[in-house]
């Protein structure tokens, strides 16, 4: 009767701990996660809520299809506005996608603090251009206990490039994914650098323009940053270095003319309301894309330069840059300005794969083409 | 006239004119209450009234209400009447001194001074030893004081007339704005947005912190204009009459000037350039209680806080779940606004 | 109150405006001061007020003390429409004003307001008032201080007729029942032959005469003194009034 009794005690004081231990989510361990700027950031994981305002591809590349049921706000506008077509096709594939509230977008001042802790997010997945452009928001959302990871594609570095990655699979609980991906990443990446350096040919010029606004208007340029750093981590000049205040925006007409460049590659992409801009994405095809190319070509003074002569004016999508599968884009680039080092590299057989092994959409349409067949 | 008649004529005046201050003071203060909750009860997050009241009157609440409303939304609505009093008092004193009911600190160039301030650290300031936080609003302040300065060296310091004064704060307040727009020319992109955003006013980047400075400041003005409360009423007869009447009118103007850049300076350090604040408030107090400046300052400032709450309650109702620049709703309300009492006016106000 | 002013001379820079003026003012009289424009009558004003630097004396009551109280009306023409009567008047007393209106400075106002007939019109805003009784507002705002000397720089010259006699009518009878010295300018000479007792003529910051109106008011100068011809009239009740003497109107016929 004694020994029941304290057993029923014992029992009972089991519950209760466990009980509670359930009632704190106690049992739900906190991790610590390092950020694309080396932050040390402690998330409670498993993370039921998660908030992302950028990078919508390599989320899903590293969280999977799945990953997206977690999500409860994000930022419309950098994927929806910039990238509609692009958008719709994972919209028909990912459910909550077409009706996931909206936070607001830096650029805007929409970006609303407000907003997401209302949303109480477990983590909140952030651009670092966000990121460093709105201290008060932050400093409001980190103040209301939640944690910020720091992703970083846009500064085209290797590092920034594989913890953003890791970040996310560690935070969402797809390490084995995120690894994966991380890999694959590092090693096209080194292959490219590897072949470049032992090529041993001359540095070439490259002008990169965003070709949104159709051939009458100067697109922007980049420099240290998205393309700029593409090209001169791939061994050639970047003709914007130099020229820019800032880490992107547009050049003088004259200057390109002056500096005739060698390769010129004009970004487009499938932007909703842009009837001049350059075609390229899903549903593109070779006749459109150069369609939408050629009047850059017809530019004045342009048919005196260099890479125009040569048929080294390509149109390349713009969604390329800044995401995990930039690789691709590396690898067209350098097959441009080293042939003999990239013979036996395709970049759209790459894309393929890419799109076959973690995307959940259908690899399709044009994205990297040269003017002249 | 018996005796007994005008006994009662002199003090029914008295009597009348300060109940009347008590009265606009005491609707004042409510209208200011019920902005400041309005303000609180509004946002992006759509959050329903019930919830915002129990965080506000501290009964335990979801951990998310209580991080808006405590560390977004109070401080948003606090410093919109606090702005909106510095505002609405420097227009004041501005149009008292300079005699013209024009004047504002947007209208005579300090607040363009203040703007191209701000502008000069973000566009040029990495290279500062103090962390860009706080070298935005020191540098405004300091060139709100440089335009205040300019005024007056430009004005005529001799004889510092109200004539001259005004159309040196005209000349400041064109040269500014072509100094910003140089500095928005060369900016890189980022840092434009960034002006552009300061030159149309924000409230939201308030904060606990820098809402103590700006009381800190109201709190130390207010001594020196209560001092000076008659030497302002008087110098609304004139120079030469207030000079006959023992005011060192140079003298107070110099003083005025100073408050009027510290008011200037801190309002639009921390929020940027917001405008018709500092020119409607004056007015609407003009109309409710008259030029005594012991009635005038006070419900100046009261207004100015009302008009900014009420604009800040309007950016956020506007397009909801959106933020509207507040510095165009100050302008959309307060044009409108001033057209009307304009009109309405029934007896000559100025 | 009188006021003995030796040998002053007023200059702004290199232009001398006032040139070694002496003249008397006594007690109980009104001194009125005329003169073409640009003589130097405000600066003169302006000189015994305290408002200006200016060389040689001015005794009050035979010491060099300014009296604490002046009753100065400058001649500016800014009125604030916003301000009561009440308070207009209550700044006349500026100097002892403490944030709050005491029983003293009401009973001030309350008294000079009845002195000048105006006590019902306290409450009212001075856009409602004509311009008559606004001049009496800024009279009562000079007097509420209780002031000995009282100097009044063109008091009448935006008023029309009826109402420059009622200013008039007023400042004289405060004179002489307060035994203020009363120094007043004015353009309307015949205004000054009938209120002043007595009058001093400036031109050019000189002084042309001073002493009793018939004396000072003669065609010869006024032939000096403003370069106008005029013509000496004496009306029925025996005043004199001056007319300036015009061409003959001419008419054109074709």
């Amino acid at each position: 009767m004694h020994f029941s009794r304290i057993t029923v005690r014992l029992l009972r004081r089991c519950v209760l701990v466990v009980g509670a231990a359930f009632a704190m989510g106690a049992w739900s361990a906190t991790i610590e996660v390092t950020d694309a700027l080396g932050r040390k950031v402690k998330v409670n994981s498993p993370v039921q809520r998660v908030v992302i305002n950028f990078n919508y591809e390599e989320f899903t590349a590293v969280a999977g299809k799945d990953g997206w049921k977690k999500v409860v706000g994000m930022s419309r506008t950098p994927w929806e506005g910039w990238r509609p077509a692009i958008f719709s096709r994972y919209a028909s594939v990912i459910p909550n996608l077409q009706a996931m509230p909206d936070v607001g977008h830096s650029d805007e001042g929409t970006f609303s603090a407000e907003k997401i802790i209302a949303l109480k997010p477990d983590v909140l997945f952030i651009a670092e251009w966000t990121f460093n452009a709105l201290k008060t928001a932050r400093e409001q959302i980190e103040a209301a206990g939640i944690p910020i990871v720091v992703i970083d594609y846009n500064a085209q570095l290797l590092e920034r490039h594989l913890a953003s990655t890791r970040a996310m699979g560690k935070v969402m609980g797809t390490e084995t994914r995120a690894e994966e991906l991380a890999s694959l990443y590092e090693r096209e990446y080194k292959n490219v650098l590897t072949r470049i350096a032992k090529a041993g040919v001359a540095k070439k010029k490259v002008y990169v323009e965003l070709g949104q606004a159709g051939p009458e208007t100067v697109g922007n340029s980049y420099s240290g940053t998205m393309w700029g750093k593409l090209v001169t981590t791939l061994g050639a000049d970047n003709l914007a270095d130099g020229k820019l205040p800032g880490p992107w925006g547009p050049i003088n007409a004259e200057a390109v003319i002056a500096e005739n460049p060698d390769l010129i590659f004009i970004a487009g992409s499938s932007w909703g309301n842009k009837p001049k801009a350059v075609k390229t994405g899903y549903e593109a095809t070779t006749e459109i894309t150069r369609q939408s190319l050629t009047p850059y070509a017809q530019r004045a003074g342009w048919a005196s330069l260099k890479a125009v002569k040569s048929g080294e004016i390509h149109a390349i999508e713009h969604g390329l840059c800044r995401t995990l599968f930039d690789f691709v884009a590396m690898q067209y680039i350098a097959k441009r300005l080293y042939p003999d080092a990239f013979r036996d590299v395709d970049p759209e057989a790459s894309f393929r794969a890419y799109h076959e092994k973690y995307l959940p959409v259908a690899y399709s349409g044009v994205w990297m083409l040269p003017l002249k067949p | 006239m018996t005796p007994a008649a005008t006994v009662d004529a002199v003090t029914v005046a008295y009597r009348r004119s300060a109940s009347r201050r008590v009265t606009v003071m005491l609707a004042a203060l409510a209208a200011l209450l019920l902005g400041v909750l309005l303000d609180a009860a509004t946002g992006p997050a759509l959050l329903p009234l019930a919830a915002v009241a129990r965080s506000v009157l501290g009964y335990p609440s979801d951990p998310a209400v209580e991080a808006i409303v405590w560390s977004i939304r109070l401080p948003v609505a606090l410093t919109a009447i606090s702005v909106g009093a510095a505002l609405g008092l420097s227009g004041a004193i501005m149009q008292t001194i300079l005699n013209n009911p024009l004047a504002s600190s947007y209208t005579l160039g300090i607040s363009a001074g203040a703007g191209f301030g701000a502008a000069l650290v973000i566009v040029l300031g990495a290279s500062l030893p103090v962390p860009e936080a706080y070298a935005i609003p020191l540098n405004a302040m300091l060139f709100a004081g440089v335009a205040c300065a300019g005024v007056f060296l430009i004005g005529g310091a001799r004889a510092a007339t109200a004539e001259g004064l005004v159309l040196a704060g005209i000349a400041l307040l064109f040269l500014f704005q072509a100094l910003t727009a140089l500095l928005q020319m060369i900016a890189s992109p980022e840092s434009l947005q960034q002006v552009v955003f300061w030159l149309f006013g924000s409230l939201q980047k308030s904060t606990w912190p820098k809402l103590w400075v700006l009381i800190a400041v109201l709190a130390v003005c207010t001594p020196f204009l209560v001092r000076d409360v008659w030497g302002l009423t008087a110098l609304k007869m004139g120079d030469a009459r207030a000079s006959a009447l023992g005011v060192n009118v140079r003298a107070l103007r110099i003083r005025s000037f100073v408050l009027i850049s510290a008011l200037t300076g801190v309002a639009v350090a921390f929020v940027g350039t917001i405008g018709f604040v500092g020119l409607v408030a004056p007015h609407v107090a003009r109309m409710l209680i008259g030029e005594d400046q012991r009635g005038f300052l006070p419900v100046s400032a009261l207004m100015g806080a009302v008009l900014l709450s009420l604009a800040s309650v309007a950016s956020k109702t506007i397009s909801p779940g959106a933020i509207f620049p507040i510095g165009i709703v100050t302008s959309l309300i307060g044009v409108p606004f001033f057209i009307w009492m304009v009109l309405r006016t029934r007896r000559a106000y100025w | 109150m009188s006021i003995d002013v030796q040998g002053l001379s007023v200059h702004y820079g290199a232009r001398t405006v006032l040139q070694d003026i002496n003249l008397y003012a006594r007690a109980g009289r009104v001194l009125g001061i005329v003169g073409p424009n640009g003589s130097g009558k405000s600066t003169l004003v302006k000189a015994v007020a305290g408002l200006l630097k200016a060389s040689g004396r001015i005794r009050f009551n035979g010491s060099e003390a300014r009296p604490k109280s002046v009753g100065y009306m400058p001649q500016d023409l800014q009125t604030p429409m916003a301000l009561t009567v009440l308070e207009v008047v209550l700044l006349g007393r500026l100097a002892e004003l403490g944030l709050t209106v005491s029983a003293d400075d009401l009973e001030a106002v309350r008294q000079v307001l009845q002195l000048l007939g105006m006590e019902a019109l306290a409450g009212r805003y001075l856009s409602e008032l004509s311009g008559g009784q606004r001049q009496m507002v800024f009279l009562a705002q000079a007097l509420v201080s209780q002031p000995t000397v009282l100097l009044l720089d063109e008091p009448i010259s935006a008023l029309d007729i009826c109402h420059q006699l009622e200013v008039l009518e007023v400042v004289r009878a405060m004179t002489l029942e307060r035994g203020l010295c009363t120094l007043m300018v004015l353009h309307d000479l015949n205004a000054a032959a009938r209120f002043a007792d007595d009058v001093a003529m400036l031109r050019e910051g000189c002084l042309v005469g001073c002493g009793d109106p018939k004396d000072v008011l003669t065609v010869e100068n006024i032939v000096t003194g403003f370069g106008v011809e005029a013509e000496a009239l004496t009306c029925i009740d025996g005043t004199g009034v001056l007319i300036p003497r015009r061409p003959v109107r001419v008419t054109i016929v074709d």
